[in-house]
């Protein structure tokens, strides 16, 4: 479905992805994990078109996407949640969710609606509030949501735990867990990489902007220590 | 002063802050979309006043059709100036941008006074007759149209932000650039309507006033303050807080001739607006401790 | 077309410095400068006054010249900008002129005047406004009527023609506007004339309604209205619409045919201090109107503007002639200037006064189907 050949992303003179290629299959549930500034949001990046693609090549569905502009990639299906959450923070959290199915267009909006609140309740509750006074966990969750009423077809995730407290991270991940066993396409970047690696079908770790390693994701905690050695020493297995 | 004199200048209050309520809602538009604040919205209402008053004057087209067509024209001056200068620093910052929309103020000035010169044009208002008198107090039939149809301009921007997906997906470019395109919102078309839209809007500000005001080539500027005055007054991104701040305005200005000189007006409405920013900042609509888009519509 | 016609004046002024150069290089013609704005906002202005200047330079040249000399016009657009007429003064004066017509603005007159001190070059500027020949400067000559004049000719003409018992007065913020106010207010005291209200109108403003109830609130039996720009208009619709029935009397900026016309209806019946009652040729005045009448059509009414230029010239050419022909004796020429009839009236110029025009020359013109009828004339 998504298939990344030899990319390549320079910010100005700053190499952020050097070498990365990798696919995932339709239905797949894929892992990108590293350490800070191994490149793996620069390729999220990259796919949905935020950032600019120096070489190599990006097919999606067996189209090449790499240079067409973000909003033309999240209408082919390609939904971001990105890091640091980025809710539209002024507006309702049904306004949200909303601006979450710009993509395909017009329909009934209100069919999405109930889908997501069926599976996030608490935005329901809270559908009439201002996005922005969400906590943080919310937040998560109406990014999430706000993706999935866009009907996509691979969702990509951009460090979804960064700042959440525990149980809120397992709750995302359950959550997640729930959208794979309906057959939804993920691709996940994480720095927590325990959750990640237990998480995921395939991982990929990236160092300094290249593919270091890849495979299983059991088979990949079965080698923790050389996993280990990439995250840099601080993420431990 | 009598009562029926406290009353006109009430009126009078209504009726210039009805104006500065009109140049206001088009601020509000554009920045709602980019965050910038458009100072060239002035010389749209001057546009949309000068070019109703050629298309009546001298092409003698009907009112309505003269009126549509500036219209329609100084909407399409709010998309070429977004085509020609806007889109070109799109990820310029706020203040790159507003000093663009300065510069191209200066050069719609000029090109007036090269086009119809120095004086003042003019056209008669929307329906003749003799203003109507209100307990000794006369209330000008113009003024009527331009309330009336301020109040119903920023009722259909209510809907349009909070009712309609296009006017939600403009809040979400201002918003948030990036996340809006991951939407598959077209941040640069979304831009250019809101210009297309405040063009248009401006226009037919200026359609309204002209025939209170006259249409002048170097008004804009004049306009432009009060309208951003109207905003910043009632909390810029509210459509409703255009209305409510430029009627502030309006009244302050006329409460100011009764009780001072009157050339004091201008200074004393300017010195409320920075007294009432200084005690809330976010203006009057908008909660102290929310910032611009906390209350976006 | 603004644009046109800019153009136009700019091209033909050149064709007329070139030709007239050309013509007559071996006479050593009489070189006179011309500061007017041609652009900007003053240029509605400035450019039937060049009409009018260069009108003037061709007919004393057809008739024989200044002594047997041609005048040769050395035209300078200020652009309406004071630092741009400053400019103009300098080259001009470095030019040879023995001196210049204009400016038109009164910022850009007292902008010019310490440059007069240096080059010693005279001025004949086209402004009401009073302060421009209280300067002490012997370089700067008026030529149009004092406001000075022009208020007491309002006030004569409200209190013994109108019967008024006592006046309101709606001026603007700008120099104009309250340096005539200052004269109302002294020429009110001296006639016993109370002034029962006077209330400022910021220059530009697109609204007057506020001001006119605080005036109208006093029940002035009559209105003085001075002021210039589309306010003017603005400021007569409001006077009519909030029901004012006392007659109103309006300044030379006032009278500006732009804004008689955006007034509409609002401007009938309102008086105006002028120089020129365009129904009334008067005989200084007929030379003039026929050359306007051969170029502009036999309908045509001349205008203030045509009268200016066309006087300031002939001014130039009688001081010239007096001082005979030396150019740094134009200024004590000019100074003999006593009666000299012309298109706007009658000038004086001695040492001590160089307003030029009297109140014998002001005019109280009414507006009458959109057009302007004297109704008399010296107060």
């Amino acid at each position: 479905m998504l298939n990344v050949q030899s990319l390549a992303v320079h910010y100005g003179g700053i190499v952020a992805v050097r070498d990365v290629s990798f696919a995932v299959a339709r239905g797949e549930c894929v892992a990108i994990i590293g350490p800070n500034g191994a490149g793996k949001s620069s390729t999220l990046r990259a796919i949905s078109g935020l950032a600019p693609v120096t070489s190599g090549s990006i097919e999606f569905e067996g189209k090449r996407i790499d240079g067409l502009p973000a909003h033309m990639i999240a209408r082919l299906g390609v939904a971001q949640v990105p890091e640091g959450r980025h809710v539209f923070g002024p507006l309702t959290v049904e306004d949200n969710l909303l601006l979450g199915r710009s993509r395909l267009g017009t329909g009934k909006p209100a069919d999405g609606l109930e889908r997501v609140y069926s599976v996030m309740p608490k935005l329901r509750d809270r559908r009439m509030q201002k996005a922005g006074s969400l906590s943080g966990g919310e937040q998560q969750m109406l990014v999430i949501g706000r993706a999935l009423i866009g009907e996509p077809k691979i969702l990509m995730l951009d460090e979804p735990s960064m700042g959440l407290a525990p149980q809120i991270v397992d709750a995302v991940f359950s959550l997640l867990d729930g959208l794979r066993r309906t057959g939804q396409t993920i691709l996940l970047v994480e720095q927590n990489a325990t959750q990640a690696l237990e998480f995921a079908d395939r991982s990929i770790v990236l160092n300094v902007g290249e593919v270091r390693m890849a495979g299983a994701s059991s088979d990949l905690r079965a080698r923790s220590d050389v996993v280990s050695a990439y995250l840099g020493g601080t993420e431990h297995i | 002063m009598t009562s029926a004199e406290i009353l006109q200048l009430l009126i009078t209050g209504l009726t210039v802050g009805s104006i500065y309520a009109l140049v206001g809602l088009g601020f509000n538009l554009i920045f709602n979309a980019t965050d910038v604040i458009n100072f060239a919205q002035g010389e749209f209402v001057v546009l949309g006043g000068i070019l109703t008053a050629i298309a009546v004057g001298t092409a003698g087209l009907p009112l309505w059709l003269a009126v549509i067509v500036a219209i329609v024209l100084v909407g399409a001056l709010g998309a070429l100036i977004d085509f020609a200068a806007i889109s070109r620093v799109r990820r310029g910052s706020v203040m790159t941008l507003a000093m663009i929309t300065l510069g191209l103020a200066v050069i719609v000035k000029t090109s007036l006074l090269l086009w119809v010169g120095p004086d003042p044009l003019y056209f008669d208002p929307f329906t003749p007759g003799p203003p109507i008198r209100i307990f000794g107090a006369v209330l000008q039939l113009q003024a009527i149209w331009v309330i009336g149809i301020g109040v119903l301009v920023m009722v259909a921007l209510k809907f349009f932000f909070s009712h309609s997906r296009v006017g939600r997906e403009m809040l979400a470019c201002a918003i948030d650039r990036e996340a809006a395109q991951l939407m598959g919102i077209n941040v640069g078309a979304t831009v250019r309507l809101s210009f297309i839209l405040s063009g248009a809007l401006g226009g037919l500000a200026g359609v309204l006033i002209t025939p209170l005001t006259n249409a002048t080539y170097d008004q804009g500027f004049t306009l432009a303050l009060k309208g951003f005055a109207a905003c910043a007054l009632g909390g810029f991104g509210r459509a409703s807080s255009a209305i409510v701040g430029g009627f502030a305005l309006g009244l302050i200005e006329a409460a100011s001739v009764a009780v001072l000189p009157s050339g004091l007006k201008d200074s004393v409405a300017l010195s409320v607006l920075i007294l009432a920013l200084m005690i809330r900042p976010s203006g009057l609509l908008g909660g102290r401790e929310e910032r611009r888009h906390t209350q976006a519509m | 077309m603004q644009g046109l016609s800019r153009w136009s004046a700019g091209w033909f002024a050149v064709g007329v410095v070139a030709s007239i150069g050309w013509a007559h290089a071996q006479e050593e013609a009489i070189k006179l400068g011309v500061s007017e704005p041609l652009s900007g906002p003053a240029s509605s202005l400035g450019i039937p006054v060049v009409e009018s200047i260069k009108t003037a330079a061709e007919f004393i040249n057809a008739n024989g010249g200044v002594n047997g000399r041609k005048i040769e016009l050395l035209i300078r657009d200020d652009q309406s900008r004071a630092d741009v007429a400053v400019q103009n003064f300098r080259r001009l004066a470095e030019e040879g002129v023995y001196g210049v017509i204009g400016p038109n603005q009164g910022s850009n007159a007292l902008a010019v005047a310490p440059v007069l001190l240096e080059t010693k070059v005279p001025m004949c500027g086209f402004q009401n406004t009073i302060s421009i020949t209280k300067l002490d400067n012997p370089y700067i000559f008026r030529c149009q009527t004092s406001d000075t004049d022009n208020t007491r000719a309002a006030l004569k003409f409200a209190s013994e023609k109108l019967g008024a018992k006592n006046v309101a007065v709606l001026y603007t913020g700008d120099a104009y506007g309250t340096e005539a106010y200052a004269a109302l207010e002294a020429e009110a005291k001296e006639m016993n004339i109370p002034i029962v209200a006077a209330e400022k109108i910021n220059y530009g403003a697109s609204d007057t309604t506020a001001e006119w109830t605080k005036v109208l609130s006093a029940q002035p039996e009559a209105i003085i209205l001075w002021g210039s720009g589309s306010t003017m208009s603005v400021a007569l619709r409001n006077g009519s619409q909030l029901g004012n029935t006392a007659p109103i009397i309006g300044a030379q900026g006032v009278a500006a045919a732009a804004i008689i016309k955006s007034a509409g209806a609002a401007a009938e019946g309102v008086y105006m201090v002028t120089l020129n009652a365009p129904d009334q040729v008067t005989p200084e005045q007929q030379e003039l109107s026929r050359i306007y009448k051969e170029r502009h059509g036999e309908d045509y009414a001349l205008t203030i503007y045509d009268i200016i230029g066309w006087d300031a010239v002939h001014i130039y050419a009688e001081a010239i002639r007096q001082s005979g022909g030396d150019k740094a004796k134009v200024v004590e020429g000019m100074e003999k200037t006593q009666g000299l009839k012309l298109a706007g009236g009658s000038y004086t110029y001695t040492a001590e006064s160089h307003e030029g025009l009297g109140s014998d020359s002001v005019w109280i013109v009414q507006v009458k189907d959109g057009a302007t009828v004297g109704v008399q004339r010296g107060f």
